[in-house]
């Protein structure tokens, strides 16, 4: 367990995300990254059947910890428990019902690079491709604020000036004890705004 | 093929002999010198020469294995020797050479850091743990006079130091979410860390370790070590004092100056 820091990877006009992606794990491989499994992200939505106004509540999986289940809400109240949790939730379908197609997930590659753990995975919602998130994870550390900087320059090796800030659900949180609950909040986040770039109508830039 | 070549010139030496002509006889026996001379003294195989003419041996690897273990010994015997001569230059040793001479002079050969009381010690661990706020130390003893000292460094790392006396004997530093204790609540001084960093670091702590080590004041050389493993405290956050840079294989700098305490990347030392 260490830092994680996810970003979404703009995929430029006139490639499709599927090169980009493969542009994006060459490079990781020229960096000295060895294969090292997959990985997979994915989120579901349930809607509060009977408040108004409606309460979302995300549930979210890391294959990173398999045996976890993280629900989160809007507010970012965030509760981490077992798989079995995923059962409880059928039971509530009276209050909180998964809402249609909005099942999104991002599911690619995973890297090790000496002890840094990179991903690079295609974002789908309800099917189709809707764009690119990278993270990159330092396991030996477990302060946001200490390793950040190290962090950087990997990242920006990798996808340049997109990271030129800290994600900006972490950056409250940069000096306390790093949590993975802190990654799907992260995913959350990018999650949330591809939802509504769908919604629009239009991709994600 | 000699033994053929000597029965033939036996048979003729026996022949003249038999036909009286004396001198026929001695200039063959000078041939037969100059054979013998030619064929050279009879090789005397040894042990593992006669293993390799073994037929039954040959689809086995026994021979080679054995003759490369050979000069593997060999070798190594040629290196220690060497390592012995330039070790003696030095009279200041951590270990003792078992000396079989009189338990008397034994006594006066150990160091005396190896000796002092272990209530000496906890007192300097406590002082120790008072002294710097960001380190938390504490000591305990799983079997009997050897000390084991469990250092916390803010939230970065954490270090195993063995004692013997105030001797340190082992480091092993590990990650803040790693832990130095066995399933059942032991404590676990062997194994390494998971983390490529800490394994590296480990490997600068134990260079340190004896870098720091002082024959007569056993007290100052925990405490400078200490000094130098509290500089640690930055280890993923300060960058490089020679490049600048942060990272270099993937690492951060995993070294730090003796003196100045300066963070250097292993690669930019040199």
């Amino acid at each position: 367990m260490g830092v994680s820091c996810v970003y979404s990877y703009p995929v430029p006009e006139g490639r499709s995300g599927a090169q980009v992606v493969e542009v994006l794990q060459k490079q990781v491989e020229t960096l000295g990254g060895i294969k090292a499994g997959n990985f997979i992200v994915d989120c579901e939505t349930y809607q509060s059947v009977m408040l108004n106004p409606p309460k979302t509540l995300h549930i979210l999986h890391n294959s990173e910890h398999p045996a976890s289940c993280f629900a989160i809400l809007d507010s970012g109240a965030t509760l981490v428990a077992d798989t079995l949790f995923n059962g409880l939730v059928l039971y509530l379908k009276n209050f909180y019902q998964a809402r249609k197609g909005a099942k999104i997930e991002s599911k690619g590659q995973r890297f090790q690079l000496s002890d840094f753990v990179l991903k690079i995975g295609s974002v789908s919602l309800a099917g189709s491709m809707k764009g690119v998130l990278v993270e990159v994870e330092y396991c030996p550390s477990v302060v946001a604020a200490d390793c950040w900087n190290l962090m950087k320059e990997l990242l920006q090796s990798l996808i340049g000036n997109v990271a030129e800030n800290p994600p900006p659900s972490l950056k409250p949180k940069m000096d306390e004890t790093y949590t993975p609950a802190m990654t799907m909040l992260q995913y959350l986040d990018h999650f949330n705004s591809f939802r509504t770039a769908a919604a629009m109508g239009q991709p994600l830039r | 093929m000699p033994t053929r070549r000597f029965n033939m010139l036996g048979l003729r030496l026996s022949r003249f002999a038999e036909a009286g002509t004396r001198s026929k006889a001695s200039a063959l026996a000078s041939d037969l010198e100059k054979t013998g001379a030619s064929i050279g003294s009879v090789q005397l195989f040894s042990n593992i020469d006669n293993l390799s003419l073994d037929p039954v041996d040959k689809n086995t690897v026994m021979h080679s294995q054995l003759l490369q273990s050979y000069k593997w010994t060999n070798k190594m015997h040629e290196l220690a020797s060497q390592a012995v001569s330039i070790l003696n230059q030095n009279t200041l040793k951590r270990t003792q050479v078992p000396r079989f001479s009189s338990s008397k002079k034994q006594k006066v050969n150990t160091l005396a850091a190896c000796t002092i009381s272990p209530a000496l010690v906890d007192q300097l661990v406590a002082q120790l743990d008072q002294t710097y706020t960001d380190l938390s130390i504490s000591i305990q003893r799983p079997l009997g006079n050897c000390g084991v000292m469990q250092i916390e460094l803010g939230r970065t790392l954490r270090a195993l130091v063995v004692l013997r006396g105030l001797m340190i004997e082992w480091v092993k530093v590990k990650g803040f979410d790693e832990t130095f204790k066995t399933e059942d609540g032991q404590i676990d001084i062997w194994s390494a860390s998971r983390y490529q960093v800490f394994q590296k670091v480990t490997d600068n702590a134990e260079a340190a370790s004896l870098r720091f080590f002082h024959p007569l004041m056993p007290q100052l050389a925990i405490k400078s070590f200490i000094m130098w493993l509290q500089a640690y405290k930055n280890l993923f956050s300060a960058p490089c004092s020679k490049c600048g840079k942060y990272l270099q294989n993937n690492m951060p700098p995993t070294w730090r100056d003796y003196r100045s305490l300066e963070p250097i990347h292993d690669v930019c030392q040199m």
